[in-house]
């Protein structure tokens, strides 16, 4: 039985950073699909995806067997890692340091790649179209497994995170469905934010508790994380945005 | 061998993207964990584990390099290192 109270936030820490992986992966599979045919874009999604879940149901159960304090601190420092640096490229993203991330320029951008890249096969084996599936479903999934089996490992349960990260994949497939085009409109770069501010609330929770660290009311110290790293990162950005303010030449 | 790297490559990118930020980070939580834990600080201990990971994110952004626009010519770019 799931305890949806502690289960929540890492039912939408998964779904939140598994549909921007997703997204990023559709943008490309899109592209395959359209321009070298849908069978050997699913083929390389489809293998990848089994290689992911593999990987899942290898790691899961291996980091649950390992001393529950020693996990913590482990996967923590790794959360802490990841999470700091999708905030801190979406911090940098928002004070226009570095360029937003645009779907349907990577969506071009592919596309032209992939023409370029030689005559479509004839045959159902495309090994060009098959190989790039392949590789950026299982660069984005890699991220997702890893969100899915820390915060499972740490959380003493795989369902939530793998209930948040399933949501979000049938969430994008639909979509990429139904639209047939980049998902453009979505703010990725919000989203990225507040995935970055959960992971590294998340991240200081389990790395205080491996190192022993008793966090006042327990679980619920997640919750003044998340909106201590909310405002640390709301401070960041106008403090960089300030300091990369390029003068205009004086006239 | 030069796939492996590869592939090695690609997994510390998942965590590291600013080396600075990555080794500060573990510097502070080592610092923390092996120096300031064993102190008595009561209900203090994560709210100073968190204020450290705070003030680490807002310096590293604030003296990121800007990637664009290219600075312009006689111009260094701001704030490295």
């Amino acid at each position: 039985m799931i305890d949806w109270v502690h289960a929540g936030p890492s039912i939408l820490a998964a779904f939140l950073a598994s549909l921007v992986e997703f997204i990023e992966a559709l943008t490309v599979v899109l592209a395959i699909g359209i321009v070298r045919g849908w069978r050997p874009a699913l083929t390389g999604a489809c293998l990848a995806s089994g290689v992911l879940l593999a990987l899942i149901v290898a790691f899961g159960p291996v980091l649950q067997a390992i001393p529950l304090n020693l996990v913590q601190l482990l996967v923590g420092a790794l959360l802490l890692l990841f999470g700091m640096r999708w905030l801190r490229k979406a911090i940098l993203r928002s004070a226009g340091v570095i360029p937003l991330h645009d779907e349907e320029a990577v969506f071009a951008s592919e596309t032209r790649s992939l023409r370029q890249s030689g005559p479509v096969a004839v045959s159902a084996w495309d090994a060009t179209a098959i190989a790039a599936s392949f590789k950026i479903v299982m660069l984005e999934g890699i991220e997702v497994v890893f969100i899915v089996v820390a915060i499972g490992a740490t959380s003493g349960s795989l369902a939530p995170p793998a209930i948040g990260a399933g949501i979000a994949l049938v969430a994008v497939v639909l979509l990429g469905v139904v639209l047939h085009r980049p998902l453009a409109v979505i703010p990725e770069n919000a989203l990225k934010f507040a995935v970055g501010v959960l992971l590294c609330a998340f991240g200081t929770f389990w790395t205080g508790e491996g190192i022993g660290i008793a966090w006042p009311g327990e679980d619920w110290s997640i919750l003044a994380l998340i909106a201590g790293f909310l405002v640390a990162a709301g401070l960041a950005v106008p403090i960089c945005r300030a300091r990369h303010i390029i003068p205009s030449p004086a006239k | 061998m030069h796939t492996l790297t590869k592939i090695l490559g690609e997994l510390v990118s998942l965590f590291v993207d600013d080396g600075t930020l990555a080794a500060t980070i573990l510097i502070w939580v080592a610092f923390y964990g092996l120096l300031l834990q064993p102190l008595p600080m009561g209900s203090w201990q994560g709210p100073i584990l968190f204020i450290g990971l705070a003030v680490i994110l807002i310096e590293n952004t604030r003296r990121a390099p800007p990637p664009y626009p290219p600075p312009q010519a006689g111009e260094g770019r701001e704030g490295a290192g």
